[in-house]
């Protein structure tokens, strides 16, 4: 994962809540309830980005150490691959 | 013995039978859906249930429906089919959710849930207590106006949740042996009465009955609600995009909350503030 660029799939439609975040996938019809977490990771997946800049940005935003924003982040973003709601790329070199 | 027609949301059939008794018995049960006969061009759908040495053989437009050598089995087996069609011909016009809907006037409260949860059983205590009956089993959203549009099937009761509402059961002369696993009651069995107009959502409560559990009413968030809803829809896929748009509009302008009750009445009370 750490050499790929992650992206929001661009067809899925967005409802913001106060608790939380409605990603609706119109190809499966599924919805998908985004917490805390993931909603801060959702937010940060545009246009795109890589683990790395994740890390940079979400750690330096909650002044929280890299090594602790990293277990959690890596298991958003499994469940957003998982579910098809983010997409990743190899990035450039 | 003539025909009778009933709707059921965009749903129009009619049932017929030569066993007398099975006849008064389904006119009693579906009193509340009865309407006059289509007009030309309009496809209804025609059951018919024929008494035979192997019990009853349903059939559909002519085509097999089921089969059943018990008697109390026959109504049970008809509205499991009669639910699927409501569901089938709602395609395009309402998402319908597995709830039921009891209302005041024009305000009405929705009360999602799978089976089991006590959803019927708390709505025939509502109807008695003065609620009108919008459907124990179809919660038909609209999607363009997000109204509920009435469903007023009976009520089915097993016999377990049954024993309270028995002595308001009041079958046909000679039907009771259609009755003995599951009581089907109208809004009217209990002295109450079935919706017969749209009516506005102002509360979406989903209930769960537990035995000798306080009233506890909690607020849900809008994002889970959406979601436990979807889970409770029966055709959301027929059009997911409105669908979708229905529940949000919904539970964007109304409140959700869970419900854990084991006494109706109390449970009434409390949902009685949002159709005030």
């Amino acid at each position: 994962m750490e050499r790929q660029r992650l992206a929001r799939r661009e067809d899925l439609r967005v409802e913001r809540f106060e608790d939380g975040t409605i990603v609706f996938d119109p190809k499966s019809a599924a919805v998908h309830h985004l917490d805390g977490p993931a909603t801060i990771v959702w937010d940060r997946l545009a246009p795109s980005a890589t683990l790395e800049e994740l890390l940079d940005i979400i750690s330096g935003e909650l002044g929280a150490p890299r090594d602790v924003v990293s277990q959690e982040l890596e298991q958003v973003l499994e469940t957003l691959l998982d579910r098809e709601l983010v997409v990743s790329h190899e990035s450039p070199p | 013995m003539t025909d009778t027609w009933y709707r059921a949301l965009a749903h129009r059939f009619t049932v017929g039978t030569e066993d007398a008794e099975l006849h008064e018995a389904l006119v009693a049960v579906f009193s509340d859906l009865q309407v006059g006969p289509p007009s030309v061009g309009v496809h209804e759908e025609r059951i018919d249930i024929t008494p035979s040495p192997e019990g009853w053989v349903a059939t559909s437009d002519g085509s097999p429906l089921f089969r059943t050598r018990a008697d109390d089995d026959v109504i049970s087996r008809l509205v499991v089919h009669l639910n699927r069609q409501i569901t089938r011909t709602a395609a395009g016009t309402h998402v319908v959710l597995h709830a039921a809907v009891i209302a005041r006037g024009r305000n009405a409260v929705l009360l999602p849930a799978p089976p089991g949860a006590g959803k019927s059983t708390l709505t025939a205590h509502a109807v008695r207590s003065g609620w009108a009956l919008g459907g124990d089993e179809h919660g038909a959203l609209d999607l363009q106006t997000s109204r509920l549009r009435p469903v007023p099937k009976p009520l089915t009761l097993k016999a377990g949740s049954a024993a309270n509402f028995r002595t308001e059961h009041n079958p046909p002369n000679g039907s009771e042996r259609f009755f003995t696993r599951h009581l089907h009651l109208t809004a009217q069995d209990l002295g109450g009465r079935a919706l017969d107009h749209d009516v506005e959502p102002r509360a979406i409560v989903f209930p769960t009955y537990a035995p000798g559990a306080a009233l506890d009413v909690r607020e849900l968030g809008p994002a889970r609600a959406l979601v436990h809803l979807r889970a409770e829809t029966f055709n959301f896929h027929d059009d997911a995009e409105r669908s979708f748009d229905t529940l949000v509009r919904l539970v964007r302008s109304v409140p959700a909350l869970t419900m854990r009750y084991s006494d109706a009445e109390s449970a009434l009370i409390a949902l009685s503030r949002y159709a005030s």
